[in-house]
């Protein structure tokens, strides 16, 4: 028994990319713990209840960011994606359609995009950094044009009180076994998008097309589907983070959602998914947004201004990216001298 | 008088225990064409990269312009001034000729460029030396013709004093081929010498001073003008047409039939492939084993014949997902093509296997019963998460393995022993073996039969495109490798 428990984490240590991980969680500790010892309240349960939920935006994000950074490939309107389905189902809640279709309008308009992206890409070869940038400025378009170039009333003008409280209660305020919703369910995302990856044909095949596509393209991976498919989480994803914005506010904002692209890098690059493709554990990927959201937090309540807390987030990142890029020369090294 | 330009003195090349260049002695003079026809590639690439950069060698000396540049006891890894024309072009393809040669140069100092001026010195300087291409043209859109003058003549800017010319006749029509040995021989009067390495003595022998025939990187006989006739070569080379049985039955049996297809540069291609039987094709003018790799995997499509397989057709629609259809493809250079280096060995290994077990999730239990299955064959290996760590012949071994795990029907090898030292090529020959064992049909196509021979059942020459002939186990040593 004792040899089997060993046996398993041995594995799980083997797992490549474990170790960007583990440092990764190692460095969200001591900065928890730091920021922890410099102001108490960073440990009051209050405090952790709202971190996990501010993370919850970051993780879903990351998600589906990593994906793509998994195949080689970058979404770059994942974040308008967010303010298009924020205004979508703010507008037409707003107007007193059901929630529930509201959302699946929504959702429908981001996987048409995540389709589009992921054609452009995989079919027409389009570079994902402009391509995903035309369709970054279309989706913020669309989330300008839905309500005439403004932002919407409150949803519970037009749903109803009783059910506006219950889209944001759902999304954001509710809470679940003594913990905010929003963090369930980017932790049932994160659970399944984990599964898929780690665990499915279609993850293997999303490694590959990151790793060596032309080994993938002989192995018979579909490489249009496996990059649509890729898309579509980074979609999906977006959209629920949409609802969460909408949920939180209470209404659409047209500029939700802005920078989140770079936010999804940022906490898959620190989690250690490769830039480059290929490598990274979506696991790494809940820590990288940890960190992220604990710096901002922790920054925050030592009262640091906001240049200070970008300029300490910027370094983190080009640090991990460094870190990926020295340690992958390595690899490339024993390749070429083979 | 003609000055010495090129000496090579006993140079020996020996790589991880393989002998890529065997006691070579090889001399070329200023204003010269010289042929090399090798009776197999090996050592070729050693060869052209030796004359082009004076990298280590084992044994000897090497000469350029009159002093030595290179020897067994110091390599400076300099280069020489040599310029090599082959398939690949070495111009920028997005750019125009005259910016290839201009531009694109050592010693181009100037910031601004004025187009006007580049367009009077690159037309006076083709018209100083009778090259015909059109300078404004994008290197893209240049014919194959046009691409090779275009290469000449940054040969001749870039003071270049010899030129390699590699199989030319591999990528030229014969209309543009003839043009291009025309072109070499003004090049060779105006001082030029020329390297001209082909795989027909025919084309050779039609441009050269002299022609040195090569096997297993060492020079075994220089044909001087006169002695460059077929009757002088015959003893020397492998006689093709002669008389064996017809080229391919038509037969009902086999897994496999190729009927009189034509598709890229296959001309007529027929053969049928039986159940655990090896069939090599000797590409005598190393130009199907694409065109054979596309039919099979959908990126080509026959223009006449048709292929079946189990006696059904298979259509570029079954060509599409082939592996589905029990075809699998190991092709040149399958270390890299093949693997993912960022997955593990088992993750490697067991990548095609959902396809076989037609299931998207593969229980623990069936990777922990293949590691146990292969631990014995693969060794230490099967646990290493980085396989940039395994050493070469663990890295092939690796992609046989994962073959027969897969268990296809046909298994098609592009040169499957171009490259690695004896221990690996004895190795891919043992694994093949096994993948036979199983009851795989494999198809190895190659440019050297040499080893593959070991393990073949058949042997088919494809000359043009065509089988021109046939034979079997018994029949090879009727064969000079």
């Amino acid at each position: 028994m004792n040899e089997k428990k060993q046996s398993t984490v041995k594995r799980l240590l083997n797992t490549r990319g474990m170790g960007a991980v583990i440092t990764a969680f190692a460095g969200l500790i001591i900065i928890y713990v730091a920021f922890g010892l410099i102001d108490r309240n960073v440990f009051s349960g209050q405090n952790f209840m709202n971190l996990l939920r501010s993370m919850s935006k970051y993780l879903l994000i990351g998600v589906g960011q990593s994906y793509l950074l998994i195949t080689g490939n970058i979404d770059l309107s994942i974040g308008s994606m967010v303010g298009m389905s924020a205004m979508i189902s703010a507008t037409m809640m707003a107007m007193g359609v059901n929630p529930v279709l509201a959302m699946a309008v929504a959702m429908a308009c981001c996987l048409l995009c995540g389709v589009v992206n992921g054609f452009l890409v995989g079919e027409f070869k389009l570079p994902p950094f402009i391509a995903t940038l035309g369709t970054m400025f279309v989706t913020r378009g669309v989330a300008y044009m839905v309500n005439n170039n403004r932002n919407t009333d409150a949803i519970a003008t037009g749903i109803g009180k009783e059910a506006g409280d219950s889209f944001q209660n759902f999304f954001y305020y509710g809470k679940t076994l003594g913990v905010y919703n929003t963090f369930w369910i980017a932790l049932l995302l994160f659970l399944a998008f984990f599964f898929l990856l780690s665990k499915t044909r279609t993850g293997r095949h999303i490694y590959a097309i990151g790793s060596n596509v032309d080994a993938a393209k002989l192995s018979g991976v579909n490489v249009v589907s496996t990059t649509i498919k890729a898309y579509l989480v980074s979609a999906i994803c977006a959209c629920v983070v949409g609802f969460i914005l909408c949920a939180q506010a209470g209404m659409g904002n047209m500029e939700a959602g802005n920078m989140y692209e770079m936010y999804g890098v940022a906490a898959g690059v620190i989690g250690g998914i490769s830039p480059l493709g290929g490598t990274g554990l979506l696991l790494g990927t809940f820590a990288g947004a940890a960190v992220w959201q604990t710096l901002e937090n922790g920054l925050n309540m030592i009262g640091a201004q906001v240049g200070i807390q970008r300029l300490v987030i910027g370094i983190i990142v080009v640090f991990s990216v460094l870190l990926d890029v020295v340690v992958r020369s390595g690899n490339f090294g024993k390749k070429a001298g083979k | 008088m003609k000055k010495e330009l090129l000496r090579m003195d006993h140079v020996s090349l020996i790589k991880n225990g393989e002998t890529f260049l065997d006691n070579l002695n090889f001399q070329m003079f200023t204003g010269e064409i010289m042929g090399l026809v090798g009776r197999n590639n090996k050592g070729h690439d050693q060869l052209i990269d030796l004359i082009c950069h004076n990298h280590n060698i084992s044994f000897g000396t090497v000469w350029y312009n009159g002093r030595i540049v290179n020897s067994y006891s110091y390599s400076d890894n300099s280069d020489n001034k040599v310029y090599v024309i082959e398939q690949k072009s070495r111009l920028v393809e997005g750019l125009s000729v005259v910016d290839n040669l201009f531009v694109l140069r050592k010693g181009f100092k100037k910031y601004f460029i004025n187009e006007n001026v580049l367009y009077v010195q690159a037309r006076k300087f083709l018209q100083e030396n009778e090259i015909q291409v059109d300078i404004q043209k994008r290197v893209v859109n240049l014919t194959p013709l046009e691409r090779c003058l275009a290469e000449l003549s940054k040969a001749l800017l870039s003071g270049c004093r010899l030129v390699i010319v590699d199989n030319p006749g591999n990528f030229l029509s014969k209309y543009e081929l003839t043009e291009f040995q025309k072109m070499l021989k003004k090049m060779k009067d105006k001082g030029m010498a020329v390297l001209y390495i082909g795989n027909h003595h025919e084309d050779v022998f039609r441009v050269a001073d002299r022609t040195s025939l090569y096997t297993d990187g060492r020079i075994d006989k220089v044909f001087e003008r006169d002695e460059m006739t077929d009757e002088a070569m015959a003893p020397y080379i492998t006689d093709w047409n002669i008389k064996g049985p017809d080229p391919e039955p038509e037969s009902d049996e086999g897994v496999m039939h190729f009927h009189c297809v034509y598709a890229g540069n296959l001309q007529g291609l027929r053969f049928v492939l039986n159940k655990g039987e090896c069939v090599t094709l000797l590409d005598v003018d190393n130009r199907i084993a694409e065109d054979v790799a596309g039919l099979l995997c959908g990126r080509l499509t026959c223009e006449k014949g048709r292929i079946t397989l189990e006696h059904k057709p298979y259509t570029p629609a079954k060509a599409a997902r082939y592996l589905d259809e029990g075809i699998a493809l190991i092709p040149k250079d399958c270390v890299e093509r093949l693997l993912f280096w960022d997955r593990t060995y088992m993750e490697n290994l067991t990548f095609l296997l959902d396809r076989k077990l037609k299931k998207s999730l593969m229980s623990r239990k069936i990777f922990r019963s293949i590691r146990n299955e292969y631990e014995p064959l693969v060794g230490k290996a099967i646990h290493e998460t980085n396989i940039s760590n395994l050493q070469f012949p663990e890295q092939i071994a690796l992609v046989y393995y994962k073959m027969q795990l897969l268990h296809p029907r046909v298994l098609v090898c592009i040169q499957p022993l171009a490259k690695g030292d004896m221990f690996t090529r004895m190795k891919i020959l043992e694994l093949l073996r096994g993948i036979l064992s199983q009851g795989t049909a494999v198809l190895i196509i190659t440019t050297n039969v040499s080893d593959t021979l070991d393990i073949s059942d058949r042997l088919l020459i494809v000359e043009k495109g065509a089988c021109t002939a046939s034979y079997e186990k018994n029949e090879f040593n009727r064969i000079v490798r």
